[in-house]
């Protein structure tokens, strides 16, 4: 709890003397799901906007997750702060992970933004129950830290340069249903689409925010599958990135 | 031993850019002793200094700190150590002097009522008490060194490795934080000092210990 409470002390500190980019980071959203609410009512297509309302909020998720971490490793690297946060008597992964705290509170009030323009301004009509809601974010989250962590591993070694981020990514944004259903791309691609779990997360989270579904236990199976998965590929390559660093003597530099 | 490094070696880059900067270094410090530890510039000082803080991996060689394998157990070892380096950038430019220290000093655990009576006495000692709420982008070069001497002694570690410590400082501050880590030293702690001002080396006193051609001298 030490550790988490240094990180988010030092971040509320940080973005206090930062007021603008939060504004910023705020009214980014509303822009968004206005351009999008504007693009649904021209395509006349029914329901678009809810659909792509769940689809944005969760690629907004997926991209935190995907990024927090190589974004603060990069970001103490070029402050120069790296080697004194590695000095501390932690284990490097919890220093990481705690590192990621403040930005992970500023995502839930991204997320509550969201919820709210849609339900409030948007006219979005949500019937959904906040526990299957948080239970598919938290499964999806540790899914997604996973990733992130291989991302923000490459980036403690070689710096620049994230192939995992950029191939993610993108085949997110294309294959996983955020902007259009998975069965309008060819039949290859929808075939790769419904392998994929980001997939099977977000379609479970249009059915809890949508229609009030509740997921089942085996619902969550696969999530948890890949969950693991991801983790052990994050752990493993953290753990070859941060020797081979030391190796090299690179911890701190960017 | 306090601290302790056998046979250590340690190159940098690839092939034939390979360069070897520490070739075999052997050191032995008693505890509550004072290293000086002396050579031209690229001469592996502050790479061996990285070394003893774990910062840094050698490729062969044992280093203990305190009694632990730093290179079995670095987390462990870090608790017996602070590192005093590079004040001009490791440092949050945008938080204050007391922000800044505090913050390391969770990190390690050491929070509240603790860190208050430390750092009350670091900044008594240190001579910058006024300085505590003042943004580190603000603080002097001299007040920037000061607080990295601050950052490493407010977790109490019996080892403290110091890079430099008097860099870009005034002589009468250079003085004065000379006689800060002697009084340290006095106090139990064991210190190795790096520095390439021979003045400075004989101020400090204390066992002195010269990087050449990859090999420690005494």
């Amino acid at each position: 709890m030490n550790l988490l409470f240094a990180f988010l002390l030092r971040d509320i500190a940080i973005e206090k003397t930062y007021r603008f980019q939060l504004a910023v980071k705020l009214i980014d959203v509303i822009f968004q799901l206005a351009v999008f609410y504007f693009i649904a009512t021209l395509v006349s297509i029914r329901d678009y906007f809810p659909f792509v309302f769940v689809g944005l909020m969760f690629s907004r998720f997926f991209q935190f997750w995907l990024t927090v971490f190589s974004q603060s490793i990069r970001q103490e690297q070029f402050w120069g702060t790296a080697e004194a946060l590695f000095l501390s008597p932690r284990h490097p992964l919890a220093v990481v992970a705690a590192g990621a705290m403040g930005r992970f509170l500023f995502l839930i009030g991204e997320l509550v933004l969201f919820l709210a323009l849609a339900r409030y301004i948007f006219g979005v009509h949500l019937s959904f129950s906040p526990v299957g809601f948080i239970s598919v974010l938290a499964v999806c989250g540790i899914m997604f830290a996973g990733i992130g962590l291989v991302s923000g591993s490459i980036i403690l070694y070689a710096k620049r340069g994230d192939p995992v981020n950029w191939f993610v990514s993108g085949s997110f944004d294309i294959l996983s249903g955020v902007y259009f259903p998975v069965n309008v791309l060819p039949p290859a691609m929808a075939h790769v689409a419904n392998i994929l779990p980001t997939t099977a997360a977000l379609s479970m989270l249009r059915g809890v925010l949508l229609e009030g579904k509740s997921p089942q236990l085996h619902d969550y199976l696969q999530l948890i599958l890949w969950a693991i998965l991801t983790c052990a590929a994050g752990y493993v390559s953290f753990k070859i990135a941060y020797n081979k660093a030391r190796q090299k003597g690179e911890l701190g530099t960017y | 031993m306090s601290i302790c490094a056998v046979e250590v070696h340690k190159s940098f880059g690839f092939a034939s850019s390979r360069k070897a900067v520490l070739e075999g270094v052997d050191l032995n410090i008693n505890g509550g002793s004072l290293y000086v530890l002396m050579g031209a510039n690229g001469s592996g000082k502050t790479t061996l200094l990285k070394l003893l803080a774990t910062l840094i991996i050698p490729e062969q060689g044992a280093i203990s700190i305190h009694g632990c394998d730093a290179l079995k157990d670095p987390v462990k070892a870090r608790r017996f150590t602070g590192l005093v380096y590079d004040a001009e950038r490791s440092f949050y430019q945008m938080l204050t002097a007391e922000e800044n220290v505090a913050f390391h000093a969770r990190l390690a655990g050491v929070g509240g009522a603790l860190f208050g009576k430390r750092f009350d006495s670091l900044c008594e000692t240190l001579n910058i008490s006024s300085f505590r709420g003042t943004k580190f982008s603000h603080c002097s070069s001299g007040v920037r060194q000061k607080l990295a001497i601050a950052r490493a002694l407010i977790t109490d570690p019996p080892v403290i490795l110091s890079d430099e410590p008097t860099r870009s400082i005034d002589e009468a501050s250079k003085a004065e934080i000379c006689n800060y880590l002697k009084a340290v030293v006095s106090g139990g702690k064991t210190c190795i000092v790096v520095t390439h001002d021979s003045a400075e080396a004989k101020m400090l006193g204390g066992r002195v210990g010269f990087l050449e051609e990859g090999k420690l001298k005494e």
